[in-house]
């Protein structure tokens, strides 16, 4: 197997063709899809081996775990995906998800006996070194960085003279 | 013929703190015999080790390419690539001999040996497509997640129910 890397240095430089993300930086957003498609593999994995080996004694702990699971995919394909649903589904996605962490974090600490078997949320992701709390703060900042009114402006031409956006 | 010279014998004549090494229990297992099933069990650890240690490699490589805003070169990723082998190898070595090394939760352990397959491809993937620094970022995350995903398999290996 050969690397196309390898076959030219300019390879590093060439911009593949995209659709209208080219304008919007693509770098972070693919960070964040490796970050949310491993946390959708985790919690989902999870859920599934906990709901079929031992589904009897913690169901609520499951369930969450597999509803986690699922935000965490839709999150995937919302930033994956590039239609008109795409963005919307990942707002909906990543709030509901910093909601879910910050609520099951605290239920879980002032209740610890209604959580005996730790979730993906369970204090606030503890177990996962903090990083499904720090996800969704990523998620929505680049979803807000990003959106479509800060990227009206056409970048080839400037029909308008200078921008006026303030920014 | 030639024989050793007695000026590069370093080893003591006796050695004293042989003598101090805690002594079996009486009735346990003497010290020394191992089981096969023991020796396969270790082989296993040892090689989840080098795992570990691969991947943490490979993290740190990307992560410092990252840092220096570089996109991955090609060394590195062929060093993602030696270590997605070295977990297919970890793979079929945990499938092989999960059944019997009575673990307290097989499902779970089967479930990470797959699974911790799949992160690395998706860095690798995103390393390619992406040829900046955020490219580096993606693996060095993927790496981190395969190394802590290969310590949790090594402890669910490590809890038997006997």
């Amino acid at each position: 197997m050969v690397d196309p890397a390898a076959e030219g240095v300019d390879e590093t430089v060439v911009d593949e063709p995209q659709l209208d993300a080219d304008r919007v930086p693509t770098g972070p957003r693919r960070v964040l899809i490796s970050l949310y498609a491993i946390f959708a593999l985790a919690a989902t994995a999870r859920a599934v081996v906990q709901l079929t080996t031992q589904y009897s004694q913690a169901p609520l702990a499951y369930a969450l775990s597999l509803f986690s699971g699922i935000v965490y995919i839709g999150a995937t394909v919302g930033l994956v995906t590039n239609r008109s649903w795409s963005r919307p589904l990942a707002w909906a996605a990543c709030g509901t998800e910093l909601v879910g962490v910050i609520a099951i974090g605290i239920a879980s600490i002032v209740d610890a006996a209604a959580f005996p078997h730790d979730t993906v949320w369970s204090k606030f992701g503890s177990g996962y070194g903090f990083i499904p709390l720090v996800l969704p703060l990523l998620g929505l900042s680049w979803l807000y960085q990003t959106r479509p009114e800060r990227h009206q402006e056409p970048t080839g031409r400037d029909r308008h003279g200078p921008t006026s956006s303030g920014g | 013929m030639t024989v050793a010279t007695p000026t590069t014998r370093t080893r003591p004549p006796h050695n004293r703190y042989r003598r101090c090494r805690p002594s079996r229990a009486p009735g346990g297992p003497r010290r020394g015999a191992v089981s096969d099933e023991e020796k396969d069990r270790a082989v296993f650890i040892g090689f989840t080790v080098v795992v570990v240690a691969a991947g943490l490699l490979v993290a740190g490589w990307a992560g410092l390419w990252a840092y220096r805003r570089l996109p991955t070169n090609d060394p590195l990723m062929v060093g993602a690539i030696v270590l997605e082998v070295l977990l297919l190898v970890q793979a079929v070595i945990g499938l092989v001999e999960v059944s019997g090394a009575g673990l307290v939760e097989p499902v779970t352990f089967v479930a990470y040996t797959l699974g911790v397959l799949l992160p690395l491809p998706l860095g690798f993937y995103l390393a390619r497509i992406e040829r900046t620094r955020w490219g580096s970022v993606s693996l060095a995350f993927t790496a981190l997640v395969t190394a802590v995903m290969t310590l949790r398999m090594l402890q669910i290996w490590r809890t038997t129910g006997g």
